[in-house]
């Protein structure tokens, strides 16, 4: 059990480990450059977190994609655009 | 041409699903995209008659948030919705080439060249009742779809019309769009009605996910992140008149081929070998974009023919294609050697230890045949590591491997996992708030998600040697033992 327990916890921190690392080669590899994109983009964790990262303009390089809720309301319903950045984005 | 309800109407929408050479094949709708999609597809048994009837059902959760999609499934129902569509097969016209000497266009009739029918988006529904009757029409929907008997042609044209009837009847709230998918790729979208209650924009959003449904249905997504195809875009068709008509059908196709172009140099950028190949990939769709449907207006006094387009150019990616490709040799060549050196350094490393180990031993044993007084020599490792190593062997042997694994794939990122993760969005969303909160510009921006991946890193790494040394200790067997309720032991 315990054997086993060491290695559930030592696969799921050497993947937590290593992916973090990779996330902080992309970072580094993007640069300020790319934090600056993110920035004019509106990308926060408010906007990440409910969906509602602005629209990118032509000359931005953040992709997004988008998505929608559909609410009922009475007999019609509510639509409501969703969006956020592309998730091969670090 | 009932497929050309596209110019009667203002909510009219036209884009690209990407293939190359129009190689659209209508009977693999929905083959092949993964679990939650149920689909049909019969060719009509009418020798005089070639076409089919295509039908696809997904169940489709907008997933734009960073917490987990179960739990905003749960917080947030109406994220989910059930997409479907359902038409059959008619001719169209299909250009092939300008005539250099009249100018105009020569087409061939191509007998199954257009998919036309409904796209449906059926809501989630918070009344209990309403919620049971979709449940019921979701299950005759894919009841039918799995039936077994033979379809006569007669019972397939009946179809159509009997899904639309029971999905207007049983889907409170579903909207229905008509749409015509050629086999180019053109895909059109449009309204026969405004729905009530919904803004132009809001008809547009629905749209947009309509046309993602169909690319996601009809397309494999190969060069590109499936989830993030926004690649080539949905545009509005405007032709309040002649001259608007025009503008749109020509810059519908310009902006394909912009965004399609754009997306290879923002891969390029990118430095990785995965995203060079993904350019490759891309450059190829735009050219066949290119050579289909760049070259060609609809007509729109008629537009079940073409006229040229003089109004856009392509490109020549010749150029542009060798020197990816020579790149993509170039970085191949570095990941090879890379990989091959990792290998070389870890097996030295294991066979340096095994070396010492044998040395040693040898030397020690010659002391003592010898009869020497010298001193034996041992290989210092330190107690708490040993005691490890020999009570549990196995955990050190697949511990070592699995972070042998994970170094390769680090080294060789691009090429192996580690792709990036709600997790990681979620630091980088934190470090832009804090950021934007503490006015810090983008080099303090980039300097804080640095700092805070330097540290997670680090305490990763530390809770890593702590918890295996915790669980080592036989203190922590015993208290495992008793909260388990039973010796364990190992």
């Amino acid at each position: 059990m315990t054997s086993l327990l060491m290695i559930i916890f030592a696969v799921v921190v050497i993947h937590l480990f290593f992916t973090t690392l990779a996330a902080r080669k992309r970072v580094q590899a993007g640069g300020i450059a790319q934090t600056e994109e993110f920035l004019n983009a509106g990308v926060s964790l408010t906007t990440l977190n409910e969906g509602s990262v602005p629209e990118p303009d032509s000359g931005s390089m953040v992709t997004t994609r988008e998505g929608v809720r559909v609410v009922r309301v009475g007999d019609g319903i509510q639509v409501i655009p969703t969006r956020t950045i592309s998730r091969d984005l670090a | 041409m009932p497929g050309l309800g596209w110019t009667a109407t203002s909510l009219s929408y036209v884009g690209w699903v990407p293939n190359v050479e129009s190689h659209l094949s209508f009977s693999l709708i929905g083959a092949g995209v993964g679990g939650g999609v149920n689909r049909f597809s019969k060719p009509y048994t009418d020798p005089d008659r070639v076409g089919r009837f295509a039908w696809a059902l997904q169940k489709r959760q907008t997933d734009d948030f960073l917490v987990p999609k179960w739990y905003k499934r749960w917080r947030m129902p109406d994220v989910v919705q059930h997409w479907m569509l359902a038409g059959s097969s008619q001719p169209t016209p299909t250009p092939v080439r300008i005539d250099e000497a009249t100018g105009k266009i020569d087409c061939l009739c191509d007998e199954q060249g257009m998919l036309v029918g409904h796209i449906y988006m059926m809501p989630h529904q918070p009344s209990f009742y309403d919620r049971c009757v979709q449940t019921h029409l979701l299950g005759w929907l894919r009841g039918t779809m799995r039936r077994t008997e033979p379809w006569d042609d007669a019972a397939l044209d009946a179809l159509g019309p009997r899904i639309h009837q029971r999905v207007k009847a049983d889907s409170a709230g579903s909207v229905a769009m008509r749409f015509a998918l050629m086999r180019s790729g053109e895909v059109r979208i449009w309204y026969d009605e405004p729905v009530e209650g919904l803004s132009p924009d809001h008809h547009y959003y629905l749209a947009k996910q309509a046309y993602f449904f169909v690319k996601d249905m009809a397309h494999d997504h190969v060069h590109h992140e499936p989830a993030s195809d926004q690649i080539t875009p949905l545009k509005i068709f405007r032709h309040e008149n002649r001259e608007q008509a025009l503008k749109s059908e020509a810059s519908w196709r310009r902006e394909t081929l912009w965004k399609l172009s754009r997306e290879m140099e923002i891969q390029s950028r990118n430095d990785t070998l995965d995203k060079f190949r993904e350019a490759m990939g891309i450059l190829a769709y735009a050219d066949a974009f290119q050579k289909s449907l760049l070259p060609y207006l609809r007509d729109l006094d008629d537009p079940e023919t073409f006229v040229p387009n003089k109004s856009v150019y392509g490109f020549n990616y010749e150029h542009i294609r060798e020197s990816t490709r020579i790149r993509i040799d170039q970085m191949a060549a570095k990941r090879t050697a890379t990989g091959q050196l990792l290998s070389a350094l870890a097996a030295g490393a294991f066979a340096a230890v095994a070396l010492l180990s044998s040395l040693v031993a040898t030397r020690n044993a010659a002391l003592r045949f010898d009869g020497s007084s010298a001193e034996p020599l041992h290989i210092s490792v330190p107690e708490p590591v040993l005691c490890f190593l020999a009570e549990f062997p196995v955990v050190a042997a697949l511990i070592s491997a699995y972070f042998v694994y994970h170094a390769f794939a680090f080294c060789l990122s691009d090429v192996l996992l580690h792709k990036p993760s709600k997790r990681t969005q979620l630091l980088r969303g934190l470090c832009l708030s804090a950021a934007q909160r503490f006015k810090l510009g983008a080099r303090g921006a980039h300097r804080l998600i640095a700092g805070a991946y330097i540290l997670l890193n680090g305490t990763l790494l530390v809770s890593l040697v702590i918890g295996l040394a915790m669980m080592s200790d036989p203190a922590f067997r015993e208290w495992l033992n008793a909260v388990m309720g039973g010796p364990y032991g190992n």
